[in-house]
Protein backbone atom coordinates (compact mmCIF):
# COMPACT_ATOMS: atom_id res chain seq x y z
CA UNK A 1 0.00 0.00 0.00
CA UNK A 2 2.44 2.52 0.95
CA UNK A 3 4.44 1.40 -1.78
CA UNK A 4 1.13 2.34 -4.08
CA UNK A 5 1.11 5.58 -2.37
CA UNK A 6 4.63 6.51 -2.71
CA UNK A 7 4.36 5.87 -6.55
CA UNK A 8 1.02 8.08 -6.83
CA UNK A 9 2.72 10.90 -5.20
CA UNK A 10 5.94 10.61 -7.52
CA UNK A 11 3.33 10.62 -9.86
CA UNK A 12 1.12 13.63 -9.27
CA UNK A 13 4.82 15.58 -8.60
CA UNK A 14 5.93 14.81 -11.83
CA UNK A 15 2.78 15.78 -13.72
CA UNK A 16 2.08 19.09 -11.38
CA UNK A 17 6.05 20.11 -12.29
CA UNK A 18 5.26 20.07 -15.39
CA UNK A 19 1.86 21.92 -15.59
CA UNK A 20 3.87 25.32 -15.14
CA UNK A 21 1.13 28.00 -15.46
CA UNK A 22 2.56 30.63 -18.41
CA UNK A 23 3.19 33.99 -16.74
CA UNK A 24 0.82 36.58 -17.46
CA UNK A 25 1.39 39.97 -19.19
CA UNK A 26 2.30 43.04 -17.07
CA UNK A 27 2.39 46.45 -17.96
CA UNK A 28 5.50 48.21 -17.90
CA UNK A 29 6.01 50.53 -14.58
CA UNK A 30 6.15 53.80 -15.53
CA UNK A 31 7.60 54.25 -12.22
CA UNK A 32 10.76 52.12 -13.17
CA UNK A 33 11.17 53.11 -16.53
CA UNK A 34 12.00 56.38 -15.78
CA UNK A 35 14.55 58.93 -14.31
CA UNK A 36 12.64 58.22 -10.85
CA UNK A 37 13.22 54.40 -11.07
CA UNK A 38 17.05 54.15 -10.42
CA UNK A 39 19.77 52.38 -12.53
CA UNK A 40 18.21 50.03 -15.54
CA UNK A 41 20.48 47.41 -17.18
CA UNK A 42 19.22 46.05 -20.85
CA UNK A 43 20.07 42.66 -21.61
CA UNK A 44 19.50 39.80 -24.26
CA UNK A 45 19.84 36.48 -24.55
CA UNK A 46 21.54 34.19 -26.88
CA UNK A 47 19.14 34.25 -29.83
CA UNK A 48 18.62 30.83 -31.04
CA UNK A 49 19.45 29.57 -34.07
CA UNK A 50 16.93 29.44 -37.12
CA UNK A 51 14.82 26.05 -37.01
CA UNK A 52 11.79 24.39 -38.57
CA UNK A 53 8.94 23.71 -36.54
CA UNK A 54 6.08 20.81 -36.91
CA UNK A 55 3.77 20.72 -33.86
CA UNK A 56 0.81 18.20 -34.31
CA UNK A 57 3.53 15.66 -36.11
CA UNK A 58 3.98 14.28 -32.60
CA UNK A 59 4.38 10.34 -33.36
CA UNK A 60 8.09 9.32 -34.08
CA UNK A 61 7.17 7.99 -37.39
CA UNK A 62 4.77 11.33 -38.25
CA UNK A 63 7.78 13.71 -37.57
CA UNK A 64 10.49 11.47 -39.36
CA UNK A 65 7.67 12.08 -42.15
CA UNK A 66 7.36 15.64 -41.77
CA UNK A 67 10.96 16.46 -41.19
CA UNK A 68 11.80 14.82 -44.23
CA UNK A 69 9.14 16.17 -46.72
CA UNK A 70 10.17 20.05 -45.34
CA UNK A 71 14.20 18.93 -45.65
CA UNK A 72 14.91 21.45 -48.33
CA UNK A 73 13.08 24.09 -46.32
CA UNK A 74 15.04 23.04 -43.14
CA UNK A 75 18.41 23.47 -45.00
CA UNK A 76 17.53 27.15 -46.52
CA UNK A 77 16.47 27.88 -43.05
CA UNK A 78 19.99 26.84 -41.29
CA UNK A 79 20.97 29.58 -43.82
CA UNK A 80 19.57 32.55 -42.34
CA UNK A 81 20.34 34.22 -38.93
CA UNK A 82 18.26 36.25 -36.72
CA UNK A 83 20.75 38.46 -35.43
CA UNK A 84 18.03 41.78 -37.35
CA UNK A 85 16.51 41.02 -33.53
CA UNK A 86 20.26 41.70 -31.91
CA UNK A 87 19.92 45.70 -31.96
CA UNK A 88 16.99 45.36 -29.54
CA UNK A 89 18.98 45.89 -26.39
CA UNK A 90 20.29 49.04 -27.96
CA UNK A 91 17.22 50.15 -29.37
CA UNK A 92 15.28 49.54 -26.03
CA UNK A 93 18.42 51.25 -24.00
CA UNK A 94 17.72 54.58 -26.61
CA UNK A 95 14.15 55.06 -25.75
CA UNK A 96 14.45 54.10 -22.21
CA UNK A 97 17.12 56.92 -22.38
CA UNK A 98 14.52 59.33 -24.21
CA UNK A 99 12.25 59.09 -20.77
CA UNK A 100 15.46 60.12 -19.00
CA UNK A 101 16.26 56.92 -17.62
CA UNK A 102 19.72 55.99 -15.87
CA UNK A 103 20.65 53.07 -18.24
CA UNK A 104 23.10 50.43 -18.50
CA UNK A 105 23.36 48.27 -21.63
CA UNK A 106 24.71 44.74 -20.30
CA UNK A 107 27.51 43.72 -23.26
CA UNK A 108 27.46 40.04 -24.38
CA UNK A 109 24.57 37.70 -23.84
CA UNK A 110 23.48 36.68 -20.57
CA UNK A 111 22.20 32.65 -20.53
CA UNK A 112 19.44 32.90 -18.41
CA UNK A 113 19.28 29.14 -18.31
CA UNK A 114 22.89 29.05 -16.61
CA UNK A 115 21.43 31.20 -13.81
CA UNK A 116 20.56 29.66 -10.58
CA UNK A 117 16.76 28.80 -10.10
CA UNK A 118 14.18 31.51 -7.70
CA UNK A 119 12.27 29.51 -5.63
CA UNK A 120 9.08 31.18 -4.88
CA UNK A 121 5.44 30.75 -4.85
CA UNK A 122 4.71 34.07 -5.20
CA UNK A 123 2.81 35.14 -8.61
CA UNK A 124 4.78 37.27 -10.97
CA UNK A 125 8.33 36.35 -10.04
CA UNK A 126 10.69 35.04 -12.25
CA UNK A 127 11.85 31.79 -12.17
CA UNK A 128 15.68 32.01 -12.64
CA UNK A 129 17.15 34.24 -9.86
CA UNK A 130 18.68 37.19 -11.72
CA UNK A 131 19.52 39.45 -8.50
CA UNK A 132 23.37 38.72 -8.86
CA UNK A 133 23.04 40.42 -11.83
CA UNK A 134 22.10 43.61 -10.45
CA UNK A 135 25.21 43.14 -7.92
CA UNK A 136 27.40 42.30 -10.77
CA UNK A 137 26.30 45.32 -12.74
CA UNK A 138 25.19 47.99 -10.19
CA UNK A 139 21.40 48.25 -11.81
CA UNK A 140 18.01 48.39 -10.16
CA UNK A 141 16.22 46.94 -12.71
CA UNK A 142 17.06 44.75 -15.96
CA UNK A 143 15.24 44.52 -18.78
CA UNK A 144 15.57 41.57 -20.50
CA UNK A 145 14.97 40.33 -24.05
CA UNK A 146 14.54 36.56 -24.61
CA UNK A 147 13.96 35.44 -28.18
CA UNK A 148 12.66 31.65 -27.46
CA UNK A 149 11.86 30.47 -31.16
CA UNK A 150 12.75 31.72 -34.51
CA UNK A 151 12.03 30.27 -38.35
CA UNK A 152 9.22 28.07 -39.49
CA UNK A 153 6.66 26.20 -38.25
CA UNK A 154 4.28 24.13 -40.10
CA UNK A 155 0.87 22.61 -38.31
CA UNK A 156 0.60 18.99 -38.70
CA UNK A 157 -2.41 16.30 -37.74
CA UNK A 158 0.17 13.45 -37.31
CA UNK A 159 1.26 12.78 -40.93
CA UNK A 160 -0.96 15.34 -42.75
CA UNK A 161 -0.09 19.13 -42.82
CA UNK A 162 -2.86 21.52 -41.93
CA UNK A 163 -0.95 24.33 -43.25
CA UNK A 164 1.74 25.98 -45.42
CA UNK A 165 5.03 26.64 -43.66
CA UNK A 166 5.00 30.01 -41.78
CA UNK A 167 7.41 32.63 -40.67
CA UNK A 168 7.66 31.94 -36.83
CA UNK A 169 9.27 34.66 -34.14
CA UNK A 170 8.79 34.01 -30.32
CA UNK A 171 10.39 35.08 -27.44
CA UNK A 172 9.26 37.65 -24.26
CA UNK A 173 10.37 41.00 -22.97
CA UNK A 174 10.04 41.58 -19.07
CA UNK A 175 11.65 43.75 -16.81
CA UNK A 176 13.07 42.67 -13.16
CA UNK A 177 13.21 44.33 -10.12
CA UNK A 178 16.91 43.32 -8.71
CA UNK A 179 15.87 43.50 -5.22
CA UNK A 180 12.70 40.88 -5.32
CA UNK A 181 13.38 39.04 -8.45
CA UNK A 182 10.03 39.97 -9.11
CA UNK A 183 8.34 41.14 -12.30
CA UNK A 184 7.60 44.93 -13.35
CA UNK A 185 6.69 44.22 -17.08
CA UNK A 186 6.28 41.39 -19.07
CA UNK A 187 5.31 40.97 -22.83
CA UNK A 188 4.96 37.60 -24.73
CA UNK A 189 5.84 37.88 -28.42
CA UNK A 190 4.83 35.56 -30.86
CA UNK A 191 4.56 36.27 -34.76
CA UNK A 192 3.72 34.15 -37.39
CA UNK A 193 4.15 35.51 -40.67
CA UNK A 194 2.89 34.17 -44.02
CA UNK A 195 4.98 34.32 -47.25
CA UNK A 196 3.20 36.03 -50.06
CA UNK A 197 1.28 34.18 -52.23
CA UNK A 198 2.99 31.14 -52.78
CA UNK A 199 5.42 29.66 -50.20
CA UNK A 200 7.12 26.18 -52.03
CA UNK A 201 9.81 27.73 -54.10
CA UNK A 202 13.10 25.92 -53.24
CA UNK A 203 15.69 26.12 -52.79
CA UNK A 204 15.78 29.38 -51.88
CA UNK A 205 12.05 29.88 -50.27
CA UNK A 206 12.27 33.54 -51.60
CA UNK A 207 8.84 34.48 -50.32
CA UNK A 208 8.54 32.17 -46.77
CA UNK A 209 12.66 34.46 -46.58
CA UNK A 210 10.58 37.33 -46.64
CA UNK A 211 8.16 36.17 -43.97
CA UNK A 212 11.24 35.28 -41.94
CA UNK A 213 12.41 39.10 -41.86
CA UNK A 214 9.02 40.42 -41.44
CA UNK A 215 8.35 38.10 -38.54
CA UNK A 216 11.56 39.12 -36.97
CA UNK A 217 10.78 43.04 -37.48
CA UNK A 218 6.99 42.94 -35.96
CA UNK A 219 8.58 40.99 -33.11
CA UNK A 220 11.15 44.10 -33.09
CA UNK A 221 7.79 46.17 -33.57
CA UNK A 222 6.69 44.74 -30.14
CA UNK A 223 9.16 44.59 -27.99
CA UNK A 224 9.96 48.27 -28.28
CA UNK A 225 6.24 49.66 -28.87
CA UNK A 226 6.11 49.82 -24.67
CA UNK A 227 9.30 51.86 -24.48
CA UNK A 228 8.19 54.53 -26.96
CA UNK A 229 6.45 56.85 -25.25
CA UNK A 230 4.12 57.76 -27.80
CA UNK A 231 3.13 54.22 -28.68
CA UNK A 232 5.44 54.35 -31.68
CA UNK A 233 8.62 52.79 -32.59
CA UNK A 234 9.03 55.43 -34.74
CA UNK A 235 11.65 53.09 -37.38
CA UNK A 236 10.84 53.39 -40.91
CA UNK A 237 13.72 51.50 -42.95
CA UNK A 238 16.40 49.85 -41.14
CA UNK B 1 12.84 35.44 -63.20
CA UNK B 2 14.09 37.51 -65.59
CA UNK B 3 15.44 37.48 -69.10
CA UNK B 4 17.51 39.99 -70.73
CA UNK B 5 17.85 40.73 -74.41
CA UNK B 6 20.28 41.83 -76.74
CA UNK B 7 18.13 44.57 -78.45
CA UNK B 8 19.59 47.31 -75.44
CA UNK B 9 22.46 48.09 -77.07
CA UNK B 10 20.52 50.41 -79.06
CA UNK B 11 19.62 52.56 -76.27
CA UNK B 12 22.39 51.75 -73.86
CA UNK B 13 24.83 54.34 -75.01
CA UNK B 14 22.39 56.92 -74.09
CA UNK B 15 21.48 55.12 -70.95
CA UNK B 16 24.71 54.54 -69.58
CA UNK B 17 25.16 58.13 -68.98
CA UNK B 18 22.06 58.54 -67.02
CA UNK B 19 22.92 59.05 -63.42
CA UNK B 20 20.49 56.56 -61.82
CA UNK B 21 20.89 57.89 -58.39
CA UNK B 22 18.55 60.82 -57.34
CA UNK B 23 17.19 60.93 -61.15
CA UNK B 24 13.29 60.69 -61.35
CA UNK B 25 12.37 57.71 -64.17
CA UNK B 26 11.00 59.70 -66.32
CA UNK B 27 14.72 61.62 -66.65
CA UNK B 28 16.04 58.83 -68.62
CA UNK B 29 15.69 57.91 -72.42
CA UNK B 30 13.85 55.36 -73.39
CA UNK B 31 12.79 53.70 -76.75
CA UNK B 32 9.13 54.04 -78.09
CA UNK B 33 6.96 51.05 -77.12
CA UNK B 34 3.52 49.89 -77.89
CA UNK B 35 1.20 48.31 -75.44
CA UNK B 36 -0.55 44.75 -75.88
CA UNK B 37 -3.14 44.31 -73.51
CA UNK B 38 -4.83 40.45 -72.63
CA UNK B 39 -7.86 41.33 -75.63
CA UNK B 40 -11.22 42.08 -74.84
CA UNK B 41 -10.62 40.40 -70.95
CA UNK B 42 -11.47 43.49 -68.13
CA UNK B 43 -9.60 44.35 -65.93
CA UNK B 44 -8.17 42.12 -63.03
CA UNK B 45 -9.19 43.56 -59.66
CA UNK B 46 -8.95 41.99 -56.10
CA UNK B 47 -8.50 42.95 -52.53
CA UNK B 48 -5.37 42.46 -50.65
CA UNK B 49 -5.47 39.78 -48.96
CA UNK B 50 -3.49 38.41 -45.27
CA UNK B 51 -2.97 34.55 -45.39
CA UNK B 52 -1.58 34.75 -41.73
CA UNK B 53 -4.50 33.13 -40.43
CA UNK B 54 -4.59 30.38 -43.53
CA UNK B 55 -4.24 26.89 -42.51
CA UNK B 56 -5.28 25.05 -39.57
CA UNK B 57 -3.80 23.93 -35.82
CA UNK B 58 -1.61 21.22 -35.69
CA UNK B 59 -3.20 18.78 -33.57
CA UNK B 60 -2.04 14.28 -33.23
CA UNK B 61 -4.32 11.78 -35.23
CA UNK B 62 -5.13 8.44 -34.42
CA UNK B 63 -5.89 6.41 -37.25
CA UNK B 64 -8.33 3.18 -36.79
CA UNK B 65 -5.58 1.02 -38.74
CA UNK B 66 -5.66 -2.76 -38.51
CA UNK B 67 -2.64 -3.35 -40.56
CA UNK B 68 -0.39 -1.07 -42.96
CA UNK B 69 -2.54 -0.90 -45.45
CA UNK B 70 -5.24 0.13 -43.41
CA UNK B 71 -2.94 2.66 -41.95
CA UNK B 72 -2.06 3.73 -45.66
CA UNK B 73 -5.58 4.09 -46.67
CA UNK B 74 -6.64 5.58 -43.54
CA UNK B 75 -3.55 8.51 -43.96
CA UNK B 76 -4.53 9.14 -47.73
CA UNK B 77 -8.41 9.55 -46.37
CA UNK B 78 -7.51 11.86 -44.01
CA UNK B 79 -4.94 14.18 -46.58
CA UNK B 80 -7.96 14.39 -48.72
CA UNK B 81 -10.06 15.55 -46.13
CA UNK B 82 -7.84 18.07 -44.69
CA UNK B 83 -6.90 19.00 -48.75
CA UNK B 84 -10.13 20.01 -48.92
CA UNK B 85 -10.90 21.81 -45.83
CA UNK B 86 -8.08 23.81 -46.33
CA UNK B 87 -9.18 24.63 -50.03
CA UNK B 88 -12.39 25.73 -48.77
CA UNK B 89 -10.51 28.02 -46.12
CA UNK B 90 -8.55 29.42 -48.32
CA UNK B 91 -11.34 30.28 -50.28
CA UNK B 92 -13.37 32.02 -47.83
CA UNK B 93 -10.56 34.16 -47.33
CA UNK B 94 -10.18 35.25 -50.26
CA UNK B 95 -13.30 35.36 -51.01
CA UNK B 96 -13.59 37.76 -47.87
CA UNK B 97 -10.71 39.95 -48.93
CA UNK B 98 -12.01 40.50 -52.27
CA UNK B 99 -15.65 41.76 -51.14
CA UNK B 100 -13.97 45.04 -50.59
CA UNK B 101 -13.67 45.45 -54.30
CA UNK B 102 -17.95 44.96 -54.25
CA UNK B 103 -18.46 48.26 -54.37
CA UNK B 104 -16.46 49.23 -57.23
CA UNK B 105 -17.75 46.63 -59.60
CA UNK B 106 -19.92 49.15 -61.06
CA UNK B 107 -17.12 51.13 -62.39
CA UNK B 108 -15.05 48.11 -62.97
CA UNK B 109 -17.17 45.88 -64.91
CA UNK B 110 -17.25 48.79 -67.45
CA UNK B 111 -13.01 49.61 -67.12
CA UNK B 112 -11.75 47.31 -69.71
CA UNK B 113 -8.10 46.29 -71.45
CA UNK B 114 -8.85 48.63 -74.67
CA UNK B 115 -9.46 51.34 -72.11
CA UNK B 116 -6.40 50.86 -69.97
CA UNK B 117 -4.28 50.99 -73.12
CA UNK B 118 -6.01 54.34 -74.22
CA UNK B 119 -5.12 55.84 -71.12
CA UNK B 120 -1.87 54.55 -70.58
CA UNK B 121 -0.68 55.57 -74.04
CA UNK B 122 -2.05 58.89 -73.43
CA UNK B 123 -0.24 59.60 -70.07
CA UNK B 124 3.03 57.75 -71.32
CA UNK B 125 3.22 59.88 -74.44
CA UNK B 126 4.76 59.98 -76.43
CA UNK B 127 7.09 57.05 -75.70
CA UNK B 128 4.10 54.79 -76.16
CA UNK B 129 2.86 54.69 -79.62
CA UNK B 130 0.34 52.92 -81.67
CA UNK B 131 3.64 51.64 -83.65
CA UNK B 132 6.41 51.49 -81.18
CA UNK B 133 9.98 50.06 -81.58
CA UNK B 134 9.28 47.80 -78.34
CA UNK B 135 6.06 45.52 -78.30
CA UNK B 136 5.36 45.81 -74.40
CA UNK B 137 3.02 42.75 -73.19
CA UNK B 138 1.64 43.42 -70.14
CA UNK B 139 -0.65 41.29 -67.47
CA UNK B 140 -1.49 43.90 -65.21
CA UNK B 141 -3.46 42.58 -61.95
CA UNK B 142 -4.24 45.53 -59.47
CA UNK B 143 -5.53 44.42 -56.25
CA UNK B 144 -7.41 47.31 -53.74
CA UNK B 145 -6.24 47.18 -50.01
CA UNK B 146 -8.43 46.77 -47.28
CA UNK B 147 -8.54 50.43 -46.04
CA UNK B 148 -9.59 50.90 -49.99
CA UNK B 149 -6.13 53.77 -49.41
CA UNK B 150 -4.02 52.38 -52.21
CA UNK B 151 -3.84 50.44 -55.39
CA UNK B 152 -1.31 47.44 -55.91
CA UNK B 153 -0.65 46.57 -59.16
CA UNK B 154 1.44 43.36 -59.80
CA UNK B 155 2.53 43.11 -64.17
CA UNK B 156 4.12 40.49 -65.47
CA UNK B 157 5.51 42.15 -68.67
CA UNK B 158 7.16 40.77 -71.49
CA UNK B 159 9.36 43.28 -74.54
CA UNK B 160 9.32 41.81 -77.65
CA UNK B 161 11.62 43.78 -80.30
CA UNK B 162 10.04 44.76 -83.58
CA UNK B 163 11.86 44.17 -87.37
CA UNK B 164 12.12 47.88 -87.23
CA UNK B 165 13.42 48.08 -83.48
CA UNK B 166 15.35 46.30 -81.32
CA UNK B 167 14.90 42.60 -80.73
CA UNK B 168 15.22 39.75 -78.20
CA UNK B 169 12.63 38.54 -75.53
CA UNK B 170 12.64 40.29 -71.85
CA UNK B 171 10.71 39.09 -69.59
CA UNK B 172 9.83 40.55 -65.51
CA UNK B 173 7.54 41.18 -62.75
CA UNK B 174 7.43 44.42 -61.33
CA UNK B 175 4.72 45.45 -58.43
CA UNK B 176 3.79 49.14 -58.07
CA UNK B 177 2.01 50.37 -54.83
CA UNK B 178 0.32 53.78 -55.36
CA UNK B 179 1.08 56.30 -52.60
CA UNK B 180 -1.91 56.21 -49.96
CA UNK B 181 -5.45 58.23 -50.19
CA UNK B 182 -4.91 61.52 -48.18
CA UNK B 183 -8.50 61.90 -47.90
CA UNK B 184 -10.98 60.30 -45.01
CA UNK B 185 -13.37 59.12 -48.03
CA UNK B 186 -11.46 57.11 -50.44
CA UNK B 187 -13.68 55.33 -51.49
CA UNK B 188 -15.90 58.54 -52.91
CA UNK B 189 -12.75 59.39 -54.37
CA UNK B 190 -12.14 56.77 -56.44
CA UNK B 191 -15.35 56.65 -57.63
CA UNK B 192 -16.18 60.69 -58.31
CA UNK B 193 -17.02 61.44 -62.24
CA UNK B 194 -17.30 57.53 -63.15
CA UNK B 195 -14.45 56.13 -61.61
CA UNK B 196 -12.22 58.54 -63.28
CA UNK B 197 -9.29 58.69 -60.62
CA UNK B 198 -9.33 55.10 -59.85
CA UNK B 199 -8.97 54.43 -64.10
CA UNK B 200 -6.25 56.92 -64.00
CA UNK B 201 -4.28 55.55 -61.02
CA UNK B 202 -4.04 52.34 -62.90
CA UNK B 203 -3.44 53.79 -66.03
CA UNK B 204 -0.31 55.71 -64.13
CA UNK B 205 0.63 52.16 -62.09
CA UNK B 206 0.86 50.23 -65.37
CA UNK B 207 3.14 53.18 -67.11
CA UNK B 208 5.49 53.40 -63.98
CA UNK B 209 5.62 49.43 -64.34
CA UNK B 210 6.44 49.76 -67.76
CA UNK B 211 9.37 52.49 -67.76
CA UNK B 212 11.02 50.17 -64.32
CA UNK B 213 10.85 46.89 -66.58
CA UNK B 214 12.86 49.22 -69.32
CA UNK B 215 15.52 50.41 -67.18
CA UNK B 216 15.66 46.48 -65.44
CA UNK B 217 15.73 45.53 -69.25
CA UNK B 218 19.25 47.18 -69.71
CA UNK B 219 22.44 44.99 -69.42
CA UNK B 220 23.04 46.17 -65.54
CA UNK B 221 19.48 46.13 -64.61
CA UNK B 222 18.25 48.56 -62.09
CA UNK B 223 21.25 48.52 -59.88
CA UNK B 224 22.28 50.19 -56.73
CA UNK B 225 24.55 53.31 -56.74
CA UNK B 226 26.38 51.73 -53.14
CA UNK B 227 27.54 47.74 -52.82
CA UNK B 228 23.43 46.01 -52.96
CA UNK B 229 23.05 45.03 -48.81
CA UNK B 230 19.64 43.25 -48.07
CA UNK B 231 17.65 45.20 -45.28
CA UNK B 232 13.77 44.97 -43.91
CA UNK B 233 12.48 48.04 -45.43
CA UNK B 234 9.44 49.29 -44.27
CA UNK B 235 6.94 51.20 -46.70
CA UNK B 236 3.26 52.40 -46.95
CA UNK B 237 -0.14 50.13 -48.51
CA UNK B 238 -2.81 52.68 -48.09
CA UNK B 239 -2.62 53.13 -44.20
CA UNK B 240 -0.72 50.05 -43.00
CA UNK B 241 3.04 49.36 -42.70
CA UNK B 242 4.44 46.60 -44.69
CA UNK B 243 7.96 45.40 -45.07
CA UNK B 244 9.70 43.74 -47.49
CA UNK B 245 13.36 42.18 -47.52
CA UNK B 246 15.04 43.69 -50.68
CA UNK B 247 17.70 45.61 -51.64
CA UNK B 248 17.17 49.67 -52.41
CA UNK B 249 18.38 50.45 -55.53
CA UNK B 250 16.64 53.95 -55.44
CA UNK B 251 15.08 56.71 -54.05
CA UNK B 252 13.02 59.39 -55.38
CA UNK B 253 10.48 61.52 -54.19
CA UNK B 254 8.67 60.13 -51.51
CA UNK B 255 9.54 56.66 -53.13
CA UNK B 256 11.85 53.69 -53.02
CA UNK B 257 12.77 51.13 -55.65
CA UNK B 258 13.54 47.82 -54.27
CA UNK B 259 14.43 44.61 -55.52
CA UNK B 260 13.15 41.87 -53.42
CA UNK B 261 14.22 37.76 -52.62
CA UNK B 262 12.60 37.03 -55.67
CA UNK B 263 14.28 39.25 -57.66
CA UNK B 264 11.42 41.21 -58.72
CA UNK B 265 11.56 45.70 -58.93
CA UNK B 266 8.90 46.76 -56.24
CA UNK B 267 8.14 50.53 -56.35
CA UNK B 268 6.48 51.52 -53.53
CA UNK B 269 5.52 54.86 -51.60
CA UNK B 270 7.68 55.59 -48.07
CA UNK B 271 8.07 58.62 -45.49
CA UNK B 272 11.64 57.96 -45.51
CA UNK B 273 12.80 58.62 -49.08
CA UNK B 274 12.19 62.62 -49.93
CA UNK B 275 15.76 63.01 -51.62
CA UNK B 276 15.00 65.34 -55.26
CA UNK B 277 11.20 66.19 -55.36
CA UNK B 278 10.49 68.93 -57.87
CA UNK B 279 9.89 71.82 -56.36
Amino acid sequence: MNVRLCHAAIAVAILTGCATAPQNPIALSETAASAQGGRIGVAIAPLPAPDTYFPGADCLLCYATAAATNSALTTQTKTLSASDALPLREEIAALLKKRGADVKVIDGEVKIDALPDFASQAPNVAPKDYRGLGQQHQIDHLVMIRVTTVGFTRNYASYVPTSDPKATFNGAGYMIDMKTNAYEWYLPVAVIKSADKVWDEPPAYPGLTNAFYQAIEIGRDQFLKPFASNGATASTSK
Amino acid sequence: MTRRPSWRRRWLAALTLMTLAGSSLADEPLPRWSLQLPADAPVQFIGVASLDEDGMAGTPMMYPAPNAGGLVVAILTHSLLVDSARRAQREKLLAAANAVVAPYRGVLDGFGHPELRQRVHRRASPMAADEGELVVESAPMFALTQDEKAIVLDNLITFRGTPAGPQGVYQGIVRVVSDPAKGTEPRSDWLAGGGERLKDECARLVAESIEMALLDARPAGVVAPAPPAQRTVRYDEGGTERMERAVIVRQHCGRLIIRNLRGHLMSVPTKSATANCPP
